[in-house]
């Protein structure tokens, strides 16, 4: 199990891996370290989900504080990182961070100081208590400014009466304002509702900064930061192959880029990379099942209920439906959603939509109740497809990026770009020219369409002679392909894989339904025969995508005999159903029009629609 | 004198020397009634102010939002002279002699005690014997969401205290003001004038304890000074930007010192790669002021609608905003009065009156444009969230 706990890690450790946060740090740290003492001293409330990295940062934070001489001259720490539970009051706030002070503190003055007040606090009267802990705070700093790092604003805020919630948060608010001497670095895992009240002592107090989810860029630099820390070579190295980007930007997916998260995938990635990703995946969901049942069991009995509900449904569910199905009202299955959307379990799909579907946030979340029920369902599929399809993807991208943008280089520039492109490609090959000539003439390429659309009647001769010709090539291609499998010389499937995929394109396009079947079939057979299912299976899902990409120049009837096609040829593959899905929703989401389609969908299926379709689906 | 003032106040807080001028200037003469909306930076002025503290002038802020009795005040305002080393614990003579010969004791612990809220009146007008007597010079008490105190008060349904208070710190100004130079400033985002009609409407209530105070609004900081401000903030947080940029980030922020501080952190926060420009400025204020989980910063503006308007007016007020907000131009009243007259049945001088008050509470600014009165939202800021919002 690889261990990393934020709280009990080597300082060195935790800069090095503060991955995506730097930033924030710098400015949090910046504003601790030029606050002059007679501005108004820095509230800071950082809001980032669990998992996302505040205890790490708040423990960088307070490190880099804790080493400069000049700070901490002028300056207490409190640092409240432990489950701070108990706290209902705005004097228990203030009892908790005496007690932090003397947890942190290695003076011994100061802290039998604090014990001795606290013990005379015991015997005065309750009214007395809170302006007496106000006083002990004041005379213990002695005119030194109080920096108070403390987790889970959110839950101290909950804690509090509601009756009296108001009146203790405007204590504390004139407790600061009137001694300018504390400053607050607070997190929370969810954005709190009740700051925006403007009626809320604290409304416009902090200054609220929204933790982002890792980029994969950063996700990647995380994992890897992780492996070099560990001196894993053999991982890094996979990292940078398609593959191991692929088995990344899967992960990436899933995890939305939470740090946490990506520590659980981690550690099954660095014993396993080379297996399939869906074992990978399937244990480690393994590890995070106890971690998000603790969660479950915060949550109410009708909440958990509902995430249940959803967890089982995958993909996003109406309001309305959701109460029927958990056999609650009206009005309080509209109250728990509002809940549960604050605390960051569930979020609306269709924001402005009268009638709102809802699905769980954290796709994770999700997979631990769904993979509980069937373990070796559509999730196993789909999570190697989705290692597969980034693979093809990457691979194509580096090529093109070689391949075009060596033309805009400069001497010598130009000549290691057109190294690399020869790396990623067979340009010797009659095929690749043919492949070439598909991706520099795209718009010629792919609208083929009916001849009875041309209206240039010598244009439309040439143009079905060349692609008639172009046809003969590729048939030529195919074999070539097969070949190559029957040979089981990889790096020669690879490319001519991808080549390929313009050949379908072209199969997709052409009249004679039979011979495109029969292709396909043949493709199919040998892809069998090879175990090379899994691989067409990603090549193929590239084709649909661009299928829906390209769908205005294709005709909707040819559109409907390609469907037709696929359907004959690949339903009761399993390789196969994701892609099968893909094409059925994009069909009936774009071409007939039906909007709700797009909801049939779970959060990281539509994700990838959305990326491989360049669709921002409108919901 | 403003000079010597001037030269007094630190150089932490940047701008608001003309308000900070004009203030004092005032308070040479009379107390303060200091109201705005939110985030006006009204609170850093206070606090500028209360950097003041030499021979001739003497300031204290005091925090008392969550005061919740007359007897707590009292206590509260004792505390703070002390901290604030505006006067030693032993400086208060004559409240000692005086707690000495009636209560047979001069310890404070007193002024926790249930007896206290039979004396609490005449303990504060020692102490403020006591303060004068000390010093010679001008001295300035300020109590910020001082309405705030006074409402909590009330909605606890300690009405009577709230006047007394009112009526106490009344008399002891008319003592003072005459004859020595000490000042109150009474600030808040909730305005006076709403709580002490809300007395006399409700309870009865027919003082007028603040009638001779000066009404100050704080307003958005001049261009000048919140453009120093920017340059300020950017050179703390290391954030290059050049002259041109300062002024327009300075009034994308429609020049309120609140926005400022918050959109150069976020700035810096998106580590943006590439120099920063008007655009990725513009985008800045758009995610801060419109993206998921922030779209409460204005707030404050529709429940000032809510709360104070009462329900035709209150159509009226939404239904001129938002179309101020989906225009480019100033409209003129006209234009304004058609356009509501189309969609609400109301007379020209109640949608009128209504273009008033939105005017008085700073939704809108009018100007005169070939002679016509027009008007538009007085901050950029405030006229993109609305259009969001409601329009």
């Amino acid at each position: 199990m690889y261990l990393f706990n934020a709280k009990i890690e080597d300082p060195e450790k935790l800069e090095q891996m503060l991955v995506g946060r730097e930033q924030i740090v710098n400015v949090l740290v910046e504003a601790q370290l030029k606050h002059s003492k007679n501005g108004l001293p820095p509230q800071f409330l950082v809001v980032g989900p669990r998992g996302s990295g505040k205890t790490h940062m708040l423990r960088v934070i307070y490190e880099r504080l804790l080493r400069n001489g000049d700070y901490i001259a002028m300056h207490d720490i409190a640092y409240m990182v432990e489950d701070e539970t108990g706290i209902g009051s705005y004097f228990d706030l203030l009892q908790r961070i005496l007690e932090a002070i003397k947890r942190w503190s290695n003076d011994a003055q100061k802290t039998n100081y604090i014990i001795e007040q606290i013990d005379k606090l015991k015997d005065t009267q309750p009214k007395e208590w809170t302006r007496s802990t106000e006083n002990i705070l004041i005379s213990l700093l002695n005119n030194k400014s109080l920096l108070i790092l403390i987790e889970n604003f959110d839950a101290i805020m909950r804690g509090m009466d509601k009756k009296y919630a108001v009146m203790e948060l405007s204590r504390l608010r004139d407790f600061i304002q009137q001694h300018n001497q504390l400053s607050f670095i607070a997190t929370s895992q969810s954005l709190i509702h009740s700051l925006s009240d403007n009626q809320n002592p604290l409304y416009g107090f902090f200054n609220i900064i929204q933790l982002k989810r890792l980029t994969l860029e950063e996700s990647f630099d995380y994992i890897k930061k992780i492996a070099l820390s560990e001196n894993n070579e053999e991982l890094v190295q996979f990292l940078e192959t398609p593959d191991g980007k692929g088995h990344l930007e899967a992960i990436h997916q899933f995890t939305k880029g939470n740090h946490r998260l990506l520590l659980v995938f981690f550690d099954f990635l660095r014993a396993e990379f080379r297996s399939n990703l869906s074992d990978i995946f399937l244990k480690s969901i393994d590890e995070l099942k106890p971690y998000y049942d603790s969660f479950l069991k915060s949550l109410s009995p009708q909440q958990q209920k509902i995430v249940q509900y959803l967890s089982l449904q995958r993909n996003p569910q109406k309001g309305a439906d959701i109460g029927r199905n958990c056999f609650l009202d009206k009005s309080t299955v509209s109250k728990q959603l509002s809940e549960l959307q604050r605390l960051g379990f569930i979020n609306p799909v269709n924001e402005k939509g009268r009638d709102k579907y809802y699905e769980i946030s954290e796709p994770l979340l999700r997979l631990c109740v769904e993979i509980g029920e069937d373990r070796n369902g559509i999730i196993k599929l789909f999570v190697n497809f989705l290692g597969q399809l980034y693979s093809k993807e990457l691979l194509r991208a580096k090529f093109l990026y070689y391949n075009y943008m060596g033309q805009y280089q400069p001497e010598p520039v130009r000549k290691l770009y057109q190294e690399e492109a020869e790396i990623y490609s067979f340009v010797k090959s009659q095929y690749l020219n043919l492949w070439m000539a598909g991706e520099a003439e795209n718009s010629g390429f792919n609208m083929v369409g009916e001849p009875s659309e041309i209206i240039n009647l010598d244009q439309e001769r040439s143009y079905q002679n060349q692609e008639l010709s172009k046809f003969w090539l590729l048939n030529n291609a195919f074999d070539i392909l097969f070949k190559a499998i029957e040979n089981k010389s990889k790096i020669e499937i690879e490319w001519y894989k991808l080549g390929i995929e313009d050949a379908l394109m072209v199969l997709v396009n052409y009249k004679k339904e039979d011979m495109v079947k029969d292709i396909f079939n043949k493709l199919l057979t040998t892809c069998r025969a090879n175990n090379e299912l899994e691989q067409l299976s990603a090549l193929f899902s590239i084709v649909v995508f661009r299928i829906i990409r390209e769908r205005k120049d294709i005709k909707p009837l040819r559109l409907e005999l390609t469907g037709q096609i696929f359907e004959d040829l690949f339903t009761g593959i399993p390789e196969f159903s994701c892609p099968l899905r893909y094409f059925d929703i994009g069909f009936r989401y774009f071409v007939k029009a039906e909007k709700e389609a797009i909801y049939e969908m779970s959060q990281e299926e539509r994700k990838i629609f959305e990326n491989f379709t360049n669709t921002e689906a409108k919901y | 004198m403003n000079n010597d003032f001037m030269k007094a106040i630190g150089t932490d807080i940047i701008g608001r020397e003309k308000e900070i001028g004009e203030l004092l200037s005032i308070l040479d003469q009379t107390s303060v009634i200091m109201s705005s909306t939110r985030r006006m930076g009204k609170t850093m002025i206070l606090t500028k102010i209360g950097e003041i503290q030499d021979l001739n002038v003497k300031s204290m802020l005091c925090f008392v939002e969550s005061i919740q009795s007359a007897e707590e005040f009292v206590d509260f305002l004792r505390e703070n002279l002390i901290q604030q080393k505006l006067i030693q614990e032993n400086g208060f003579k004559s409240l000692f002699n005086w707690m000495n010969t009636n209560l047979g004791s001069k310890d404070v612990g007193f002024f926790k005690t249930p007896d206290f809220s039979k004396h609490w009146k005449k303990a504060l007008n020692l102490m403020m014997d006591d303060l004068v007597e000390k010093h010679a010079g001008l001295i300035i008490l300020m109590l910020d969401e001082f309405p705030k105190m006074l409402w909590t008060m009330i909605q606890n349904g300690n009405h009577q205290q709230a006047t007394e208070v009112l009526d106490e710190l009344r008399h002891i100004r008319e003592r003072y003001e005459k004859r020595s130079k000490l000042r109150f400033i009474y600030c808040g985002s909730i305005g006076m004038n709403l709580v002490i009609n809300h007395l006399i409407k409700r309870f009865k209530y027919n003082g007028a304890p603040t009638n001779n105070m000066h009404q100050y609004i704080v307003t958005e900081m001049n261009p000048t000074d919140a453009t120093q401000l920017v340059k300020h903030l950017t050179k703390k947080h290391g954030v290059v930007i050049d002259d041109v940029l300062e002024t327009y980030l300075a009034n994308a922020c429609s020049y309120l010192p609140f926005f400022i501080d918050r959109i150069i952190i976020q700035i810096k926060i998106s580590n943006l790669v590439f120099p920063i420009s008007a655009s990725s400025i513009d985008e800045t204020v758009d995610e801060f002021l419109l993206g998921r989980g922030n779209n409460s910063q204005f707030n404050h503006f529709t429940e000032r609608i809510d709360t104070y308007y009462d329900t035709e007016e209150k159509r009226i007020a939404h239904e001129l905003l938002r179309l101020l907000s989906k225009t480019n131009v100033p409209l003129s009243s006209e234009a304004l009065l058609n356009h509501v007259k189309i969609k609400i049945v109301a007379e020209d001088f109640e949608i009128m009156k209504i273009l008033s008050d939105l005017f008085e509470d700073m939704y809108v600014d009018k100007s005169v444009i070939d002679d016509s009165t027009c008007y538009q939202f007085r901050f950029v800021l405030l006229k993109k969230w609305w259009k969001s919002k409601y329009a």
